[in-house]
Formats: structure tokens, sequence, C-alpha cells
């Protein structure tokens, strides 16, 4: 595996991570090398963890009254 | 206006009232102003309903209305607009933390991983604030609620390019911070 190829793969992790952005081929090519490759493979997993708790504790409950807030604002206008 | 696209604009936008409350959470880091953002998007949306063009994209519509409200007024109304700064993380790499505790963690079955599974939410959201606000409201777009590059190039007004930088940029910010979090709470050791 060179670096580049690495580099390559690596650089569009968060598009594979969040699976947005990326054609059918080019995320059949990124599974390929994460299994060829367990040092990306180690990588990504890494990533792919941060990523879920960043969007678990990035997450909030969004208040009770906020909806009603907005319908009503939205009737008087 | 026709009672049809605003029946239509009721049913479709009313459901992003909490991930637009989620998203206006963490642009003011302030929960009062950001119920305020958010009841003020959907004002100046209503208002303007006639630019909204049926068929193309309401959510990144929506956000882009909300991004404009904050900048030009919610923002104004704090503080000094933060400027992004070029600063020592600009030579953080890609994978920033992984490499760093990759190399620095002590010895222990899963180290890397680990240190991730013992950061806690507060950790998360200290260091997700902490964020030039640029840099922040791309990640929470992008990463948290699941927009697409398109999308969030037309929610912030900028070209596409510019919000694959920021994200970029911002991912290893985030990642120098969780590493300063991951020290201080004695997860790994200090190393220059």
């Amino acid at each position: 595996m060179t670096d580049h190829e690495c580099d390559k793969i690596l650089d569009h992790a968060y598009e594979f991570l969040n699976r947005r952005d990326v054609t059918p081929a080019e995320e059949a090519a990124f599974r390929k090398h994460l299994s060829d490759c367990p040092p990306c493979g180690d990588k990504f997993e890494f990533e792919r963890k941060l990523l879920e708790r960043l969007k678990a504790a990035g997450g909030c409950q969004c208040p009770e009254g906020l909806k009603a807030r907005v319908q009503s604002l939205l009737e008087r206008i | 206006m026709d009672e049809a696209r605003k029946q239509e604009f009721k049913t479709k936008a009313l459901p992003l009232v909490d991930e637009m409350y989620g998203v206006a959470l963490r642009m003011t880091r302030n929960p009062q102003t950001a119920e305020d953002l958010v009841a003020e998007a959907f004002s100046r949306a209503w208002k303007n309903l006639t630019q909204f063009q049926p068929g193309t994209n309401l959510r990144a519509w929506m956000y882009r209305i909300m991004t404009n409200a904050y900048i030009n007024d919610f923002r104004k109304k704090n503080r000094e607009p933060e400027k992004v700064s070029v600063d020592a993380y600009e030579k953080l790499d890609e994978f920033h933390l992984f490499n760093r505790l990759s190399s620095e963690a002590p010895a222990a079955p899963d180290p890397v991983r680990d240190v991730i599974g013992r950061l806690t939410n507060e950790d998360f959201r200290a260091a997700l604030d902490a964020l030039p606000e640029e840099y922040r409201t791309a990640i929470v777009l992008y990463d948290l609620q699941g927009l697409s590059y398109d999308d969030v190039a037309k929610a912030l007004d900028i070209p596409i390019g510019t919000v694959r930088s920021r994200l970029a940029r911002g991912r290893r910010q985030l990642q120098g911070a969780l590493y300063r979090h991951a020290v201080d709470a004695g997860l790994v050791e200090a190393q220059r």
C-alpha cells in the first residue's frame, strides 16, 4: 500500500463516514482499501467512533415550547 | 400568496424546528438565544416565502435564512465578530488525535479507542463550542446534521471548496482540543 494511495483514501474519510458526497464506485474502492490496509482501517475506525461521540454530544433536546411558539408565530403573521 | 404554498411550507418546515434548534444552540451557545434565533428564522422565511423556489431544497434555504439572521443581527448584539485565526492548529495533521494517541498513549488493550470512550460528552461539547464560529457551523451542518457539501455551501453562501477547507480545519482544531481535554483528564500524559 503506497502512502499516496492511503492519503488519497483518507482524505475522503469523512465523506465515507457520513456516507455523503461519494459515488457507489468510490465507496466500493474505499471499502476495499480499508480491508486491504489495516493501518487505514484503524484510523477510519477511530474517526468513526469519534464522529459518533461528537454527534451524540452535540445533539440536544428541543425545548417543548419552541414548536408551539413557531406555530403561533406563523398564524399571527 | 396562495394558501397552498403556505400550507406546504408549514408541513415541510415545521418538522425542521428540532434540528434547527440544535444548530442554533451550537451557533449561539445559549439556549434562550437559540430559541429566539429559530423563531426569527421562521418569521423571516414566512415573510419571504415568495422567494422560495418550490422544488428546491427547503432545508438549505431555512439554514441560509437562519445563518444570515445570526450573522447580521444576533452575533452583533453579543460581541464583535470572531475572526478565524491562522494559528498553531494549521500545523496539525489530519487524524491528529489518532496519530498522537497512537504514539503517546500508554500500552493498554486498546489505548486509542479507550481515550475516545473515556472523554465525556461535556469534553466533546466544549471542544466543539471552542471552535471559531465559521468552522463550528460548517461541522455542525455537515457532520452533525447531515447536509451535503452543496447544501452547506448554499446555507452559508460560500463555495464548496470553502466548505471543505473549513471542515478540514475545524476537524483538526477539534481534535487538538480533544487531545488537550484528554491530557487534562489524565487519560494521556502531556507531551511536548
